[in-house]
């Protein structure tokens, strides 16, 4: 899905409930078994490390209008060419990864986070406070997405809190329902049964006993989601209610240049590439985790 | 099933009360005067007042939120401010670009997502499976923006062709124009969603696979394919279904990114114009639409549910 | 004064609205507030294509508007409908200060002007109704017609050009059918401008009394008449076959489609499904001339500018002359120009250089009252009491992509004057609405096109630049609210010209809250079949109806 147009949850029949066992696995036989996993996170890490590292790694100030000429070519000055202001697009792509991963983490973390809490809650206390719940959520799940966050950016104004919330927000109805899933059937099995036999407080069931059953499930589901968050966040610059600039975000950068001509190749392509290359990463990166937590399949 | 069917009408009712409610008052917490904005630069602050008057502005949010409810159920959609339409023509106008869009990109979505996933289950961990499965990941990844971008301006740069822009093709008016218009947009909204889809479809068959009854079937020697095809689409298929009628019902309020690139007088642009204009009316209006949309589909795919698995049973 | 002939040599004008709308439409924004649109410049107004051609008649010309409609009422309506009712319903005539020795007549065909305030027009004889559903005769339109107009014009607090009639008090008389006398209560410099804007239409009265809806629907005794209204899509204009100036116009229609994608909008272009296109930059509009020899390239200047407003009723720095002048000498304006707009654009001062007469010499300005010297910003700071700088805040409309480039060099030239910038990004209608309300402490504005110089200076005066202290109160300086009155009270022209450029000489003594930075051009192209588009003559081009396709 990536048209943030259609909607923000991860594809739900695939997230079956992963069991916490079976994780020692050793790291040559990962890139055997996960070649595309382990590529995946090699991207991310690649990106993780120039977003940190980004005053070190960018041989311009982020902002530096003098930079170059504007519109300059690839050349070994400017690897990626110059934007329309003179500015170096491989220091904008390496400042980017800052914005990109940030949007991403920040969001998808606060909203799973909330998102599993809701989740648990309503799958473990059941009736009418879960149906409720699942009524709005189904709303929620189904309203399109664009639409949905761009109330929430009109309502609260661009900036990148309010884009980081928004998504995060975006996020919640279809993790919560991912969730509860899972916990309507660790409900049944005989570790909860017990705890409660035993005159375990429900407080105590939901975080002791439910809580690391489900936060497998959660990661998986996370990675995936990372990568939309960065299209999210893309669509919204696409619209003009991203990140507002001069701040480097891969998105409005995109949409500067393909809202400027004369066509600019390099000026698009780079920051596009780097969504497309953070997104796949990350999709690719998810696969794998959920081929190694869910046993049922694994190897087949 | 009927008792649990208006069990969920009535859900659906409160359902649809809480989330107009929060629109209305989400779209009242922005802090901008739509009265400054139809006006414009030269107006003074007596013309704002005015306006702001005229519109219902100046009343407490709860008594606007109850002239709207009112006006509703007298049946009428009510007249925008600013643009002096009439809200409810304004949809039905634009409801056959979003149907049409609708129905062409659920199609493609199928056709590529389904089949695919299939071949993708069938073949595990062979090279095809491979193939497809990577291909879909970098449909996942790629902003549609940025495509639809390139599908109308590269033949624009190089042949001196577009798809018809910025008018309504009918499709009975003209077929050979009017799928000018909607496939290529079409194509790019179901080959993203296809990825999604056959993705799940891959995995969600993969499970029915290993079932024991698939291996009962199996045993008693039908042979692959059947058992394939008879046993496990069949089941495998309610997940895909679920996210399907998401599809259609995120697709029913409109796709704003894709309908901006093509041109299409959608009721994704309609809503995301009014958002931009302060529109309030018509974005409360059609995010109703939306909830009652939704609620329905949601129904219709618990439905289908019972048909396809006939373990699930409502009582 | 009256030039009966030029209707004989037959119009047209392109009617561009303004860059920064375009560009700001582009990403989506779809709300205008242009009053007049259209930006061009040289004095008499080139025309695509040869006159010793003979026109063909018919054919539809495919127009493009880059916002969405906001409706084509005539009192109302103020971005795109502001380049399609000029064409439906008549003005008394149509004049500019962008080009400012011609005027069109229309609906009068005689102006004597018995004093300094008072205008006596002599209706033109069957100015004939175009025929239409709406309550409307075919009749003649008259000075009653006129009188109906502008009294509700005055009425309706939202009018377009309600607050100019209000302001000076002027009253309308129809003598009689065929003599229209406009008086104003003092001498007002711009009379003949406001009353030949293309927004002062006049409508018939039936409409009036009726109270018609007009914002989707409309005809008038103008070229055309609004067959269609699609919001979001098109809007079509047929041709009006009881039009007094036959066998004008020869177009059967014209048709603005909104395309608000630039992408999208070229791609129209290069499949011929348009005909008008607005590049982003003189590099483009070459670029599309090299790939399809068969365009057109127009460059226009622009009437439009972007600024940079300080308020010191909330940033009390801005009370020290030293800090305005320091934040002034910080701006590097031919780095705007060579960044922004590839080099193609000159400098901005108080009155933008495309209204020729008006502006100070660049020379003037660049030496002696917005030079650029970050020392002398830095030396200015030091001895206002700051000499490891100063910290300001400025707000700025987002998403524009025109704003969203001038924030980056704006900051870089402020940083290095020792100028800090807290950055308020806020959304355009926020934006629009804080600055009306002047709160800021400073802003990024974008300024609608002035094809006179009454508003440019308007900004510096006490009343601010509508005279109710919205958006600004200026210098609050009596000798500057002084000096502005006389300019744009002078009736004539050569006096008129001096007074102008004597108050923007002033104001720069005050040193000024408002900055302009730069003003550019329109880059137009059309494709090589359309003929006798007028180009150079500001929205003065709605006023001709000559232009065909040669296909």
């Amino acid at each position: 899905m990536a048209s943030s147009d259609t909607v923000l949850i991860p594809e739900l029949g695939a997230a079956a409930v992963p069991r916490g066992r079976g994780r020692g696995r050793r790291v040559l036989s990962l890139v055997r078994k996960q070649p595309l996993g382990v590529f995946g996170l090699a991207v991310i890490l690649v990106l993780a490390v120039a977003g940190l590292a980004a005053p070190w790694l960018a041989p311009y100030e982020v902002n530096d209008i003098g930079a170059g000429q504007p519109l300059e070519g690839m050349s070994w000055a400017h690897p990626f060419g110059t934007d329309s202001s003179g500015r170096d697009m491989l220091s904008r792509v390496i400042y980017g990864a800052r914005i990109s991963l940030a949007v991403g983490f920040l969001s998808v973390i606060g909203g799973t986070a909330i998102a599993t809490a809701i989740g648990i809650f309503s799958g473990y206390v059941g009736g009418w406070v879960d149906n409720v719940i699942q009524r709005v959520a189904d709303t929620l799940i189904a309203f399109p997405a664009l639409i949905f966050l761009l109330i929430l950016v009109t309502v609260l104004g661009p900036s990148m809190r309010n884009v980081i919330l928004v998504i995060g927000i975006g996020i919640i109805p279809g993790v919560s329902r991912v969730v509860r899933g899972a916990v309507l059937s660790e409900k049944q099995n005989q570790y909860v049964e017990a705890a409660r036999a035993l005159g375990a407080s429900t407080p105590r069931i939901l975080f002791r006993h439910l809580l690391p059953n489900v936060a497998a499930l959660a990661i998986v589901i996370m990675t995936t989601l990372l990568g939309t968050a960065i299209l999210a966040e893309a669509s919204l610059s696409f619209l003009g209610l991203g990140i507002p600039p001069p701040n480097p975000s891969w998105g409005a950068d995109v949409n500067a240049a393909r809202n400027s001509f004369p066509i600019h190749i390099p000026w698009a392509f780079f920051p596009g590439a780097a969504i497309s290359l953070t997104v796949l990463g990350f999709n690719f990166l998810g696969d794998a985790l959920r081929d190694l937590f869910d046993p049922r399949l694994r190897g087949r | 099933m009927q008792a649990y069917i208006i069990r969920r009408l009535m859900a659906a009712v409160v359902t649809v009360f809480v989330l107009s409610l929060a629109v209305f008052w989400l779209l009242r917490l922005i802090p901008t005067d739509p009265a400054v904005l139809i006006l414009g630069m030269n107006a003074t602050d007596e013309q704002v007042q005015g306006l702001r008057h005229e519109m219902g502005l100046d009343k407490p949010i709860l008594q606007q939120y109850l002239d709207w409810m009112q006006q509703l159920l007298t049946g009428n959609l009510g007249r925008s401010f600013v643009t002096h339409s009439d809200v409810g023509d304004e949809i039905l106008s634009r409801l056959p670009v979003t149907l049409e869009l609708l129905a062409l990109t659920v199609a493609f979505t199928v056709l590529f997502g389904i089949p695919f996933g299939i071949i993708s289950a069938v073949y595990q961990n062979s090279l095809l499976d491979y193939g497809v499965r990577v291909v879909a990941v970098f449909g996942l990844s790629i902003p549609t923006f940025w495509l639809a971008t390139l599908v109308i301006l590269v033949p624009a740069q190089q042949w001196g062709y577009s798809p018809p822009i910025a008018q309504t093709v009918g499709l009975l008016e003209d077929p050979w124009d009017n799928l000018r218009q909607f496939v290529p947009p079409a194509l790019i909204l179901g080959l993203t969603a296809a990825a999604g889809i056959m993705r799940l479809t891959r995995s969600s068959l993969l499970e029915v696979l290993r079932q024991d009854y698939i291996r009962t079937a199996r045993a008693k020697g039908l042979q692959e394919r059947l058992v394939i095809l008879r046993h496990g689409l069949k089941n495998s298929l309610v997940p895909v279904v679920t996210v399907l009628g998401l599809q259609v019902a995120g697709l029913l309020g409109g796709t704003v990114i894709i309908e901006s690139i093509f041109t299409l007088r959608g009721l994704g642009q309609y809503t995301f114009e009014a958002l931009f204009r302060r529109d309030f009316l018509v974005v409360q209006t059609m995010a109703l639409y939306i909830a009652v949309v939704v609620v329905l589909m949601n129904l219709l795919v618990d439905i289908l549910y019972a048909w396809l698995d006939p373990r699930i049973r409502y009582s | 004064m009256s030039n009966g002939n030029y209707w004989n040599d037959i119009f047209w004008r392109r009617m561009s609205r303004r860059r920064l709308l375009q560009t700001g439409a582009a990403a989506g924004i779809g709300l205008g507030i242009a009053a007049a649109c259209g930006d061009s410049g040289q004095e008499e107004g080139a025309q695509q294509g040869g006159e010793s051609e003979e026109a063909k008649p018919g054919g539809r010309l495919q127009y493009v508007s880059s916002v969405n409609f906001d409706g084509v009422d005539p009192f109302r309506s103020i971005a795109a409908g502001t380049a399609i009712y000029p064409r439906v319903y008549n003005s008394l005539l149509r004049a500019t200060a962008a080009a400012a020795d011609t005027r069109v007549f229309d609906l009068a065909q005689e102006l004597e002007q018995p004093d300094e305030v008072t205008y006596v027009f002599k209706i033109r004889p069957s100015v004939k109704m175009a025929p239409n559903s709406l309550g409307a005769p075919e009749r003649d339109l008259d000075a009653n017609d006129a009188l109906a107009s502008y009294e509700y014009a005055k009425s309706v607090p939202e009018s377009n050009h309600g607050a100019f009639i209000k302001q000076y008090n002027v009253t309308f008389q129809a003598q009689d059918a065929s003599t229209f006398i406009v008086k104003t209560d003092g001498p007002y410099a711009w009379t003949l401008e406001r009353l030949g804007s293309p927004i002062a239409c006049i409508v018939p009265r039936e409409f009036i009394q009726n109270n018609v809806d007009l914002k989707q629907q409309g005809a008038g005794g103008n070229a055309f008449f609004i067959r269609a209204y699609r919001d979001g899509e098109v809007v079509s204009v047929d041709r009006n076959p009881n039009y007094w100036n036959q066998p004008l116009p020869y177009l059967e229609g014209i048709d603005y489609r909104v395309i608000t994608d630039r992408a999208t909008w070229r791609a129209a272009l290069l499949s011929q499904q348009v005909h008008y296109y607005s590049a982003e930059n003189s590099r483009e509009a070459e670029d599309l001339v090299r790939q399809q020899g068969r365009l057109v390239y127009i460059k226009d200047p622009s009437y439009s500018y972007v600024s940079f407003i300080m308020n010191p009723d909330v940033d009390p720095q801005y009370r020290d002359p030293r800090i305005r002048r320091a934040i002034s000498r910080a701006i590097n304006r031919e780095e705007f120009i060579n960044t922004i707009a590839l080099g193609d654009a000159r400098p901005s001062g108080v009155v933008h250089w495309s209204l020729t007469d008006y502006a100070l010499p660049e020379e003037e300005l660049n030496e002696r009252y917005q030079p650029f010297d970050v020392n002398e910003a830095k030396q200015l700071l030091r001895e206002a009491g700051h000499p490891n700088g100063i910290t300001i805040r400025m707000m700025y409309p987002t998403p524009q992509p025109t704003i969203d480039r001038y924030v980056p060099v704006l900051l870089s030239q402020f940083q290095a004057a020792g100028i800090q910038v807290q950055q308020e990004p806020v959304d355009f209608a926020t934006w629009l609405n804080r600055y009306r309300q002047r709160d800021y402490a400073s802003s990024l504005s974008l300024n609608q096109v002035y094809e006179t110089p009454e508003t440019p200076l308007n900004w510096h005066i006490s009343v601010g630049p509508i005279g109710d202290g919205s958006y600004t109160r200026g210098l609050q300086d009596p000798e500057v609210d002084a000096a502005v009155r006389k300019a744009n009270t002078t009736l004539d022209v050569e006096q008129r010209i001096e007074a102008v450029k004597e108050a923007q000489r002033l104001i720069y003594s005050k040193d000024p809250l408002m900055l302009n930075i730069y003003t550019s051009y329109s880059n137009i192209l059309l494709w090589n079949f359309v003929k006798n588009y007028r180009s150079g003559i500001g929205t003065l081009t709605l006023a001709y109806n000559d232009i065909w396709l040669d296909r």
